[in-house]
């Protein structure tokens, strides 16, 4: 879900890195890296793979089906939080 | 470039042959990339040592193979409480089926041939659990294969 969400605006794997790191979720690149290629794989996110600063770099985007599946976990995810919050009153 | 080198072997290590040659490309050249942002952050090309810490930080390994392996594992972790209760059932029916076996024998056998007769039934049921732990584990492995191919499917 944060993988989905960080890479809505086209972003290459270490920006992604440091996107997800900087909202607060610690992930290794040796996870992320394989996580971008099957999100890739499932269709949620696709890549393009060029030059950027003289360096070879493939950045990834989500997809439409991505964003419809992030929204789909995100509704999932409110009513799991209304609903434990609904408990603690 | 030699950590490199030496980094990528480590993780191909853990890797099945069959599938060696895809993942060797992908991950080279996602440690290629990573290694780049590595420079960029630190603004020079990278020394041995700091390549070295790089490559720890991408991840360990035999992790790392797992990671970029996308084969199917022999029971999935949504059917693996089934199946350990499933298997502790087999292995249950299994002591307790022997036990059923042995107490007529055990109550007519001659004194002096008890002895075989509990090796005799400790044999069994080896046996028995060898047959009910592969069966088990392959009803399991079926369902897993099944399952994934269905989420396919939908």
């Amino acid at each position: 879900m944060a993988v989905l969400a960080a890479f809505r605006s086209e972003r290459f794997g270490a920006e992604g890195l440091e996107t997800l790191r900087s909202a607060g979720t610690e992930i290794e690149p040796g996870a992320l890296y394989p996580m971008l290629r099957r999100l890739e794989s499932q269709r949620l996110l696709s890549s393009d793979r060029r030059l950027d600063d003289g360096r070879l770099k493939r950045f990834y985007t989500t997809t439409a089906r991505g964003v419809e599946v992030l929204g789909a976990l995100k509704t999932e995810q409110d009513l799991l939080a209304r609903s434990l919050i609904q408990l603690m009153r | 470039m030699e950590n490199r080198k030496k980094y990528l072997a480590k993780v191909m290590f853990w890797l099945p042959s069959r599938c060696k040659k895809d993942i060797y490309l992908a991950l080279e050249a996602d440690i290629d990339e990573h290694l780049a942002a590595e420079e960029d952050r630190v603004g020079h090309e990278l020394t041995p040592q700091e390549e070295e810490l790089a490559l720890r930080a991408f991840g360990v390994p035999p992790v790392v193979a797992t990671r970029y392996s996308m084969e199917l594992p022999l029971i999935s972790s949504g059917l693996m409480t089934v199946y350990r209760r499933v298997l502790f059932i087999a292995l249950a029916g299994v002591i307790l089926a022997q036990i059923v076996l042995i107490i007529p024998d055990f109550i007519d056998a001659e004194a002096g041939k008890h002895g075989r007769l509990i090796v005799e039934t400790g044999r069994r049921a080896t046996w028995g659990f060898l047959l009910a732990f592969t069966s088990v584990t392959l009803v399991f492995s079926a369902l897993t294969r099944i399952y994934s191919q269905w989420g396919k499917i939908r």
